[in-house]
């Protein structure tokens, strides 16, 4: 009895200790992820502040209610959602057939461009657009007041379809481009090849053969736009108001950030909009795991579709498109920081480096640069211990409520920025325990990696469970502890798959507006914060010379990912 | 039966920066019959047929369907895949996954712009031939290996095409079905008159379904004939060795005529053998298929080979029995019921018509 008794009681402590970090795990992602949300839906029947005891009320209801343009900020939402896939869609999916599997002329180059123009700051590329298509002194007006016939530039940034511009620069397309590129090139060549000797010529077999079966890999984006399209803030914000033109997600943020903030009506607008967008998180989820059998075995081949007279209308296509997404918005945001007035180019001497000499001299830039890098480091460190920890609890463990914690790790992808940010704030201002907090850059460590806790924790996942189980029981039959295995095995094979998780958080932290805007004070703003600011205040040549500074920081790490050859991507 | 269908002209294919996948191959195949490419991996044979197909296009050289150019590097046709009226069944079937089998087979005629009534009776016609009628309106991936390897023969066959196109279409199932449909793929073929362009690397499989076999090695053809010849007189060592085993000894020709050619082994023991041109006093080697050789009985005096059982591998339906015979081993296959020990000293014969001389 002895002898069995020694080993069971230790391998309890062993037990001991991976279900101390489990809870401890649990805790961290409940705190980061349940407890804002639940103060989210609270707040909405609270009578007083954040901080005041709780008396029930339905004021904040009915404050949300009667708001003046609420309906048309959610008819706006989803005419923009429409819109923008309507037109994002058919561009995307013929970008990425073209650079996937055809003999389309430097398509590792295009490729790398689409990855690029992902990378870049959504701010900073609609500044770019703003400074081609503002009614009075954009580029494009101006050229456009030349040609005979025209007295007045032609276009405007601050409409509905400047709005629709700006979402297709920025991340609409691109990001498209980016998920659809690798699961055409996982695609079978021979369910192509097989339609094309059955007598079907290549359109036919683009649109009968290639795109239908892509549709699970299509539908799963397609979900995920339309969860993400209450996301998006920052482009709505500055295009928005000028025209009077608000959205789902601007309306919260004014409601928040007016004087004084209306918490109710905003809290109750957010439960709303989670209602909505739960169920398609779920339905999301459904489709990503029946897509799994409908993906039939077989050989890769890699055979180029030939274009053959094609090629160059194919090639101008996708330069077009990517031209539009990179080179001109960020050649004009160049050009901005070098001009005493953007837009005037017959003032006398326009070009100045003064703009670059104010910012970079300037405090406030040095204390919003670093508060950027903190952030940026702080939010990677943490996602990078906190994400594999949880990946391996819902993929590994049997520990009882991992289904709980899997379900804990999904729900910030349904929460938009804005609103996880409201539900932080009262974590922070309502509890006197974390007060203190409020106001440091913490707060934004915390905000960044629960709003990004989904898509990290899935890239880890996918791969944990590529590797199997048999790495890391061949580690505790050798001898090591559970933490010790965890330790030396587990987490030295993920480091190229931590690598880019650590990479892609560091840049979203150095771009963020949606999660970060309502938490910062000014002892806390980051550089995409101030070049907001700017924007807002119409000081587009100092918003871009901040631009170009965010851009270099996050498309240089970027760099030195891709100079490290890894990849994102989701399989079809 | 011996109309040419499809005949390669010095047919060239570079891939950028290597040896040519495919080297001036030049072959008819005849209508009705089957056509085999045999070869080990990267000889060639699937670039080839893809070539045919319409998939790849060769760097130089023309491939005729009935007489007519179908691609050609000097007059600058080539015809996309659709038009070349053949069909083709993949190593992995592609069978298209958002579609029914019916859709699936149903899916040539229809960019075809075959009648609507017809297409429905044709379809289920060509998935009666596979035997898979009962199955059409399930969801293609929803099918077993075999069973989508039969819906991919039915969408190729449904149109009636000139020439069936077959990338290794049996190296994905199992031992079993494999059997089993290299006898039904050849019924079929004979039943229908199929013209049949088959890929494989399997020998078995190539020998038991072909009329013609080329094989194929570096992009060239070694050597092509109808089965028994390749197997009984390969022309090179390569098709010798990749058709099946053989036993071979060291040996110098002592005496070469029109008859035959008489070869000393290295033990002293005069060997004649199958006619060659090689001159007297060469080293060589001489090779005969394991089966071929016999047991002595006590008559036999000229060509046999005394040696000791080395070992006895019982396999089943027959033994392999290893003979040391000096400083070189031979091995043939006894029955499994032979009364036969490791050590024993054996006779075994070597028919003259059976051994062949090869250059050292």
């Amino acid at each position: 009895m002895t002898e069995i008794a020694g080993p069971a009681r230790r391998l309890r402590r062993r037990l001991d200790v991976q279900a101390a970090i489990y809870t401890a795990v649990f805790a961290v992602v409940a705190f980061f992820v349940l407890y804002p949300l639940v103060l989210l839906i609270a707040f909405s029947f609270h009578g007083g502040v954040p901080g005041e005891s709780f008396q029930f009320s339905l004021a904040g209801w009915h404050a949300a209610f009667a708001e003046p343009d609420m309906l048309e900020s959610v008819w706006n939402t989803i005419k923009l959602l429409v819109a923008i896939q309507a037109i994002a869609f058919p561009i995307s999916i013929l970008a990425a057939w073209l650079i996937a599997r055809t003999d389309l002329p430097w398509r590792d180059g295009f490729e790398f461009l689409f990855w690029i123009a992902f990378f870049l700051p959504t701010l900073s590329v609609t500044l770019g657009w703003i400074l081609c298509l503002d009614p009075q002194y954009g580029v494009f007006n101006k050229l456009a007041l030349h040609l005979p016939f025209v007295s007045e530039g032609p276009f405007n940034i601050y409409s509905f379809w400047g709005v629709v511009w700006a979402h297709l620069g920025t991340n609409a397309i691109a990001v498209k481009v980016m998920l659809l590129t690798p699961a055409f090139r996982n695609m079978d060549a021979a369910l192509e090849e097989a339609a094309r000797v059955c007598g079907a010529n290549r359109l036919k077999t683009l649109t009968r053969i290639v795109v239908p079966t892509m549709l699970p890999a299509i539908l799963t984006i397609v979900m995920m736009v339309m969860i993400r399209s209450m996301q998006s803030l920052e482009i709505e914000l500055v295009l928005g108001p000028p025209f009077d033109f608000y959205v789902y997600s601007t309306k919260i943020y004014g409601l928040i950030s007016q004087e004084p903030p209306q918490f109710a009506p905003a809290s109750a607008l957010a439960t709303i909009g989670l209602l909505v967008i739960l169920p398609l998180v779920v339905l999301q989820r459904v489709l990503i795991s029946r897509r799994q059998y409908t993906t039939l075995s077989g050989k890769v081949q890699v055979q180029p579709t030939r274009l053959g007279r094609m090629r160059l209308p194919a090639l101008l296509f996708v330069s077009l498109v990517v031209g539009l997404l990179t080179v001109v918005p960020l050649g004009f945001l160049v050009a901005a920081t070098m001009m005493k007035l953007f837009g005037f180019f017959d003032i006398a001497e326009p070009w100045t480096l003064g703009n670059w000499a104010t910012v970079l001299g300037d405090d406030l830039f040095l204390r919003s640069l670093k508060n950027t890098l903190l952030l940026s480091t702080g939010s990677a460190l943490l996602a990078v211990i906190l994400f594999p920890l949880i990946a391996y609890f819902t993929v590994r463990s049997v520990f009882r409520g991992r289904a709980v914690l899997d379900f804990l790790s999904w729900i910030p992808f349904a929460i938009p920025g804005v609103l996880l940010g409201v539900g932080l704030l009262y974590v922070f201002l309502g509890n006197p325990l974390f007060r203190p907090l409020y106001g440091t850059l913490w707060l934004l460590i915390i905000a960044i990696v629960a709003s990004h806790m989904t898509l990290g924790t899935q890239i880890i996942k996918s791969n944990m469970i590529q590797l199997g189980a048999e790495l890391e029981e061949a580690g505790r039959v050798a001898g090591a502890t559970w933490w010790g295995t965890y330790r030396r095995v587990v987490v030295p094979i993920l480091v190229p798959v931590l690598a880019v998780v650590g990479v892609m958080i560091f840049v979203t932290a150095a771009r963020d507006i949606a999660s970060v805007a309502l938490l910062a004070t000014n002892e806390s703003r980051t550089l995409a914060l101030l070049q907001l600011d700017y924007m807002v205040d119409g000081r587009y040549e100092y918003a871009a010379v901040v631009s170009v500074v965010v851009i270099a920081l996050s498309t240089g790490v970027a760099l030195i990912v891709r100079a490290l050859g890894l990849r994102l991507g989701i399989r079809a | 039966m011996d109309t040419i269908r499809l005949s390669l002209r010095d047919v060239t294919r570079r891939f950028a920066g290597n040896a040519p996948a495919v080297d001036g191959v030049s072959l008819d195949i005849r209508a009705g019959e089957t056509f085999t490419f045999l070869g080990p991996s990267g000889c060639g044979k699937t670039t080839t047929l893809r070539m045919i197909a319409g998939l790849e296009m060769p760097d130089s050289g023309e491939i005729l369907l009935d007489g007519e150019p179908i691609v050609s590097a000097v007059k600058g046709v080539f015809a996309p895949p659709e038009k070349r009226r053949m069909g083709m069944v993949f190593q992995s079937y592609a069978i298209w996954p958002h579609m029914t089998v019916a859709e699936n087979v149903a899916f040539p005629l229809r960019v075809r712009g075959a009648p609507r009534g017809d297409i429905g009776a044709r379809v289920m016609a060509a998935l009666g031939l596979v035997g898979l009628a009962e199955y059409a309106d399930r969801p293609a991936p929803r099918l077993s290996g075999g069973q989508q390897q039969r819906v991919a023969l039915a969408r190729a066959l449904v149109y009636e095409p000139a020439v069936l196109l077959l990338d290794e279409p049996l190296s994905n199932l199992d031992v079993k079905l494999r059997e089993q449909m290299r006898v039904e793929l050849r019924t079929l073929q004979q039943k229908l008159g199929l013209t049949l362009v088959y890929v494989t690397h399997d020998q078995v499989e190539a020998l038991s379904l072909s009329d013609t076999v080329a094989v194929m090695n570096r992009g060239r053809v070694e050597q092509l004939g109808a089965p028994r010849e390749l197997y009984e007189r390969p022309a090179t060592p390569f098709v010798r060795d990749f058709l099946g085993k053989s036993v071979t000894l060291k040996a110098r020709v002592v005496a070469n005529d029109d008859a035959d050619t008489t070869v000393e082994t290295e033990a002293n023991v005069r060997l004649r053998c199958v006619s060659s041109d090689i001159a007297v006093g060469a080293t060589v080697t001489v090779s005969i298929r394991p089966e071929s050789v016999t047991l002595a009985d006590g008559g036999a005096r000229d060509n046999v080979l005394i040696g000791t059982i080395a070992a006895l591998l019982y396999q089943g339906e027959r033994s392999e029995c290893e003979i040391r015979v000096g400083d070189e081993m031979i091995f043939t296959f006894v029955p499994a019921s032979a009364a036969l020990v490791r050590g024993q000293e054996i006779a075994v014969r070597l028919p003259p018509d059976r051994l062949f001389v090869w250059p050292a």
